[in-house]
C-alpha cells in the first residue's frame, strides 16, 4: 500500500535531500510543503501519513505546526528533521507529539533504521528492495561495461529510459511476487532503439515458431503512446498452469485464459510503475492474442506505417522454481519520444538536485 | 459536494446511465454500490435491487473463485486488468443486443476491471466496465472459418 509522505522544509535543497534519504523503492507517494501552513493543509488532504518536519520556517514554524497537529488531532506521524538539535528543543518537540528527531544532513541508513523501529517501514516493503539488491551488483557490472551513455543514432539519450525501466521493473517484480506468491528473478531491462524491420523480425519469429505465443496491448496517455508485447514460450505452459492453479486438462481456452492473465499482470505492473514515476496515467486497450485469429505475417505486411525509430524496453522474466520464461517488450512510438524526454529530464533533475 | 453543483451532477449521472457500456462499482466485499442503465436494461435488474447484494448473489453462475482472483490481483497491482471474449465469451448472461437478426444467442463481452483509488490512495472500490463485442467476435469467428475453408479448397485444387 502506498504511504503518503509529506516533506516540509523551506529549502528546496533540503526537501530533495530528505526525499533521497528515504529507503529505496519504498512504496510511498511524496508531497512537499514549504511551510507549516502548507503542511497542515496537505495533512488534511490525506497527503501526509508521515511528516518530515523542519523547525525553522517562515509563516508557521515547526513548533507551531506541531501545536496545530496536536490541538486538531491530525492523523500524522511527525519526525522532526533539524540541523541543530539541542536537548531542550528535543524535549519540547517530543512534548508536542513528535515521534523522533533526525539530524541534518539526513543519513539514509539512519532514516531507514528509525522508520523500521517505529514499524512504519517493514519487511514486506523491503521485499522488492531485496530483489533489487539481488541484481544491483549485476546492474553496476553492466553499467561499467556500457560506460558510454546510450545514445541512439538520432541522438536520443537512452540512459533515463534505462533508469525508469529499472525502477518500474523492480516494482513490477515485487507486485508479481505478491500476486503469484513466487520469487521472480529480475534481469536488467534492455533498452534499445529499434527500427521497424527489427520489430518485424521479432513478431515473425512468434509466427514461424509455433511454440511461441504472443499478446499485445496498446497504451496511450499524455501524448505518450505505444504497445506492450508479451512473448511466451509454450514449453512452459504446464508450469504456468501449475503456478496459476489450473488442475484441469489444459485446453485451448485455458491456454488463452492463462496468457491473457499473465499479460495483465506483467504489462499492468510494469506500466503502472512506469507511469507512476512520470506522474501520468495510461489508457490501455484490451489485450489482443496475436496469431490466434490473425496471421502475424499478414499483420506485418499490411502495415504501411514506417516507424523510423521506436524505443523498446525488453525484459526477460524468469520465475524461479517454475520453468517459466517470457519476454515483455514495451514499445514507445517515435512521436512520444520528445514528450517523454522532457518528462525524464525533469524527473532526473529532481533526483540529482 | 464542493466543486460540483447539482446541475453538473445531474448530467454526469445521466451520461453514466445512458452510456452503451455496463458500469458496476463493487466494494471490497463484492457488494454492488453502483449499477448503470446498461446493466439494468440487459439484466432487467433495477439498480435499487442490485445495490446491497454481492455480484455473485445477482449472477450465481459467475465462476466466483475465478473472478475473485482477478479482482484481488487488480487491488494488489493497482492497475486495470482485462477479460476478453476470447477467454470467456461472456461473464454476464445477457441476450444478444439484436434478439431477432443477431446470429448468436448471447452477448459477447470484453470486461475491464478498474481499481478506484480513494482520497487516501487505498483501493476500496472496484469498477467493472462491460463492453458488448458481439459483432466483433462473430465477425472474427466467421472470418476465421472462411479462411479455413479457403485453405481446404486450395489444398483440393492443388491435388
Amino acid at each position: 500500500m502506498t504511504i503518503p509522505i509529506l516533506i516540509c522544509d523551506d529549502s528546496s535543497f533540503a526537501r530533495k535531500q530528505m526525499s533521497r534519504a528515504l529507503p529505496d523503492n519504498w512504496d510511498v507517494s511524496i508531497s512537499y510543503a514549504e511551510n507549516g501552513e502548507q503542511a497542515i493543509e496537505a495533512i488534511k488532504a490525506g497527503l501526509g501519513d508521515i511528516l518530515f518536519l523542519d523547525l525553522n520556517m517562515p509563516i508557521l514554524d515547526g513548533y507551531g505546526t506541531l501545536e496545530v497537529i496536536q490541538a486538531e488531532d491530525l492523523p500524522t506521524l511527525t519526525i522532526v528533521v533539524s540541523g541543530d538539535i539541542q536537548p531542550n528543543a528535543y524535549k519540547r518537540v517530543k512534548s508536542l507529539g513528535a515521534l523522533d528527531f533526525i539530524k541534518k544532513p539526513t543519513d539514509k541508513e539512519k532514516v531507514k533504521t528509525l522508520l523500521m523501529n517505529y514499524g512504519v517501514f517493514c519487511e514486506e516493503d523491503c521485499l522488492e528492495n531485496e530483489l533489487l539488491q539481488d541484481h544491483a551488483k549485476e546492474l553496476s557490472d553492466a553499467n561499467t561495461q556500457t560506460d558510454k551513455a546510450l545514445i541512439t543514432e538520432s541522438g536520443i539519450n537512452l540512459d533515463p529510459y534505462q533508469e525508469v525501466a529499472n525502477v518500474a521493473m523492480g516494482r513490477a517484480g515485487d507486485l508479481l511476487a505478491r500476486v503469484l506468491d513466487v520469487k521472480v528473478k529480475l534481469p536488467i531491462p534492455k533498452v534499445s532503439a529499434l527500427a521497424a524491420s527489427e520489430l518485424h523480425m521479432i513478431l515473425k519469429a512468434t509466427d514461424e515458431t509455433s511454440s511461441i505465443s504472443a499478446v499485445c496491448q496498446g497504451y496511450v496517455g499524455s501524448g505518450i503512446a505505444g504497445e506492450a508485447l508479451i512473448l511466451f514460450y509454450d514449453s512452459s505452459i504446464n508450469d504456468l498452469a501449475k503456478l496459476m492453479h489450473y488442475d484441469c486438462e489444459i485446453t485451448d481456452a485455458i491456454e488463452r485464459e492463462m496468457l491473457v492473465e499473465l499479460s495483465n499482470l506483467l504489462i499492468g505492473a510494469f506500466l503502472k510503475g512506469f507511469a507512476d514515476q512520470l506522474d501520468l496515467s495510461f489508457s490501455q486497450s484490451h489485450p489482443e492474442l496475436l496469431g490466434l485469429h490473425r496471421n502475424i505475417n499478414e499483420l506485418i505486411n499490411s502495415d504501411v506505417r514506417s516507424w523510423q525509430e521506436i524505443v523498446a524496453i525488453e525484459i526477460n522474466y524468469v520465475i524461479e522454481d517454475y520453468n517459466i520464461e517470457c519476454d515483455l517488450i514495451v514499445l514507445i512510438t517515435q512521436d512520444s519520444l520528445p514528450i517523454l524526454n522532457n518528462k525524464l529530464i525533469y524527473l532526473l533533475d529532481e533526483h540529482t538536485l | 459536494m464542493s466543486g460540483m453543483d447539482f446541475k453538473e451532477f445531474h448530467w454526469m449521472v445521466s451520461m453514466i446511465n445512458s452510456i452503451d457500456a455496463g458500469l458496476i462499482v463493487l466494494n471490497t466485499d463484492y457488494v454492488v454500490e453502483s449499477w448503470n442503465g446498461f446493466m439494468f436494461h440487459h439484466s432487467n435488474i433495477d439498480a435499487s435491487d442490485a445495490k446491497g447484494k454481492t455480484i455473485f448473489e445477482i449472477f450465481p453462475n459467475i465462476d466466483k473463485p475465478w473472478l475473485m482472483r482477478k479482482i484481488e490481483a487488480v487491488k494488489t497491482i493497482q492497475n486495470q486488468s482485462f477479460i476478453t471474449w476470447e477467454q470467456k465469451p461472456y461473464i454476464f448472461p445477457f441476450k444478444n443486443y439484436r434478439p431477432i437478426t443477431g446470429t448468436v444467442e448471447y452477448m459477447y463481452q470484453n470486461v475491464t476491471i478498474l481499481p478506484l483509488a480513494s482520497l487516501t490512495g487505498t483501493i476500496d472500490q472496484i469498477c467493472l466496465i462491460v463492453y458488448d463485442v458481439t459483432d466483433m467476435a462473430t465477425n472474427r469467428q466467421s472470418l476465421q472459418k472462411a479462411n479455413e475453408k479457403i485453405k481446404e479448397l486450395t489444398k483440393l485444387a492443388n491435388l
